[in-house]
């Protein structure tokens, strides 16, 4: 009971901020500087007109026409695709492509915590020395890269020199692992190395913290290895900051599939607002950002949680 | 006890930092003797560099940025020179220390159990069974009520005194023969520091070990230790077995450290008295005595020049030109 509690605190807390985010998306769409139905349907009769704005609800108050809106688009009913002349369901682009963008976040994140964490502590040890110097430089090179600027590189570089690597589409894991490992590799490369440098940067300095502490100390005069001090003693401690930059970044990274997606012609969730936008689909838009929004409230409360298991002392009291 | 070689002994052991204004001297030229199975009270104030001694001694100080000189020998091995790995292999089997605060001492994320187990596991290759029927046992001898519950919690669920225990457990899991306690009783209420200082002793005594206390409260020592050794400056200043150092002491500043405790038949309302002035400042080289600055007796001569560390009778030392006894 005492530790159900404050999750299911949390569940509301998450609950609330899904529907105040969702509601003023829901009003943004009024106040589009022209009318979404004239949009639309540019040429249609009144008539038609007057049917479309029944249907979007737009005929009715802000807070009828919303909670109409969102009672539809929890149980997945998120209207049509009207550009393609209404035979799509926004639904069925979602569940298309959200999928293969989890997964490119996934894999993002795994190849960036894979090189933060070694690198982190190993630098926090080795602080001031050529090492870390080499190490932090190089990282600190490397995050300044933007990410779509490091893909066209190694499109240049590993696709077309080197033909190591394919450089567009998409292939689903299932179809084929092996390939789908390989087309995934230099989007989720351009994506994860800055992440990777910054994420090196947060670890190596709570690492630094950390070393300071007494309690490390004390597990010196236990006669314990530096390694072992390194990874049962400080590690645990130091990586709370670091989780909670890698859930927040997970919004972040939404953003930066969107470019990365456009730029491999992958069809991701991404790709999908950014072909919503570049086509006034803004019903569709409507869902799309909303969905985001949802994803991430629930990384964040998903980190929390975690930092609960890593931190026993925060438990409760966020 | 000076005829049969010691457990731990120092030799013009210093100590010195790397600071902006130049090194600073936390120890200086220190030499201590402790014998098997001896107590032995390190007395000072704070900044007098008993900390940095005790954890120099052990060769717990961070290598980069403290610099030692001097040996120290522990049961006929140099630490002085040895690499850490090998220093390594006498932490918590031949030496173990135990922390000021137990709240920052013990890690914050780990639960008791784990902490208190793991040096019996790793060092004493322990399988998890055994370390955990150990680990219940020492907790049941430091007075730890329900063991079992304990191992299950962490450090911030426990309370100052029960922390403090926890420490003393996990120091003593493996058995050292040598055990540093480092103002094992400064963070802790007075009512548990008697407790705390009680069961040190008794377990001193059960497990034939030596044990060094670092204090700044001569009080705290007084009835726990066969000998004392008061520092200033970083320096020893007097050293003598304890009763002979409360009923004769020499030096001007364990004076004023003694004058310094409440007592309870003085008069209340009373105000006690302070040692005034500071601490020379560690990185600037003293000309004379260290104390020379806040000495009520002070003379020319004092300021002049360093009286040196002088056996005046038998186990009993101080460095001072006019000592309160007059004996020199």
């Amino acid at each position: 009971m005492t530790r159900a509690l404050p999750i299911l605190r949390r569940l509301g807390a998450l609950l609330a901020v899904i529907v105040l985010s969702t509601f003023f998306l829901s009003c943004l769409l009024r106040l589009l500087p022209t009318d979404l139905v004239d949009m639309i349907l540019s040429m249609g009769t009144p008539q038609e007109k007057a049917a479309l704005r029944h249907t979007l609800y737009l005929d009715r108050d802000v807070f009828t026409s919303y909670i109409m809106w969102f009672s539809h688009f929890i149980r997945g009913d998120m209207g049509i695709i009207y550009g393609t002349g209404g035979g799509e369901t926004v639904w069925s682009h979602v569940t298309r492509s959200l999928p293969i963008s989890l997964l490119i976040m996934l894999y993002t994140q795994v190849f960036a915590l894979v090189i933060a964490v070694p690198l982190g502590i190993f630098t926090a040890y080795r602080a001031g020395k050529k090492s870390d110097r080499a190490i932090s430089n190089t990282l600190f090179t490397a995050s300044s890269v933007p990410n779509f600027a490091l893909a066209f590189l190694l499109i240049i570089v590993v696709g077309v020199k080197l033909k190591w690597l394919p450089t567009l589409e998409y292939v689903g894991f299932k179809e084929n692992p092996f390939q789908h490992f390989k087309h995934l590799a230099i989007p989720c490369i351009s994506l994860g190395v800055g992440l990777a440098a910054s994420y090196t940067r947060l670890l190596r300095t709570d690492v630094i913290a950390a070393l300071k502490d007494d309690y490390v100390t004390m597990a010196a005069s236990k006669g314990l290895s530096d390694s072992r001090i390194l990874l049962t003693h400080v590690f645990r401690p130091a990586s709370v900051t670091l989780l909670t930059a890698a859930a927040l970044n997970m919004g972040a990274l939404i953003g930066g599939t969107l470019v990365i997606e456009t730029i491999f012609a992958i069809p991701g969730f991404g790709f999908e607002i950014a072909y919503a936008l570049g086509t006034k689909e803004f019903v569709a838009l409507q869902s799309f950002i909303a969905i985001t929004a949802i994803g991430y409230v629930i990384f964040n409360v998903t980190a929390d949680l975690l930092i609960g298991v890593v931190d026993p002392r925060t438990r409760g009291s966020r | 006890m000076s005829d049969v070689q010691p457990m731990l002994s120092l030799r013009n052991f210093s100590v010195s930092f790397d600071t902006a204004r130049g090194p600073l001297y936390a120890v200086r030229n220190v030499d201590i003797d402790v014998a098997d199975g001896e107590s032995l009270g390190i007395v000072g104030e704070s900044g007098s560099g008993k900390t940095v001694l005790s954890r120099g001694a052990m060769g717990l100080l961070p290598k980069r940025a403290a610099h030692r000189s001097g040996t120290v020998i522990y049961d006929d091995h140099d630490l002085s020179t040895a690499p850490r790995d090998e220093l390594r292999q006498y932490w918590g089997t031949g030496m173990a220390m135990i922390f000021q605060d137990p709240m920052t001492a013990l890690n914050p994320v780990r639960k008791i159990g784990s902490q208190l187990t793991e040096g019996l596991r790793v060092r004493l290759q322990m399988n998890k069974h055994d370390a955990k029927t150990r680990g219940l046992e020492l907790l049941h001898r430091v007075r730890i009520p329900d063991p079992e519950a304990v191992m299950e919690k962490y450090p911030f669920q426990l309370s100052g005194g029960m922390r403090q225990r926890v420490m003393i457990a996990i120091a003593l899991a493996c058995k050292p023969r040598l055990l540093f306690a480092d103002e094992p009783t400064t963070a802790l209420d007075v009512t548990v520091q008697a407790q705390v200082m009680q069961l040190l002793s008794e377990l001193r005594h059960e497990m034939g070990m030596s044990m060094v206390i670092v204090t700044h409260d001569l009080g705290v020592v007084a009835g726990h230790t066969d000998r004392i050794a008061v520092m200033y400056a970083g320096e020893v200043v007097e050293i003598a077995p304890t009763k002979q150092l409360f009923a004769n002491m020499q030096m001007p500043y364990t004076e004023a450290l003694m004058k310094s405790i409440p007592r309870l038949d003085t008069p209340s309302g009373q105000r006690l008295p302070v040692i005034s002035g500071r601490l020379p400042d560690p990185t600037q080289p003293e000309i004379g005595c260290s104390f020379a600055s806040r000495c009520p007796y002070v003379t020319d001569k004092c300021r002049a020049s360093a009286p040196p560390l002088v056996e005046v009778t038998p186990g009993h030392s101080y460095r001072c030109w006019f000592p309160i006894g007059g004996s020199r």
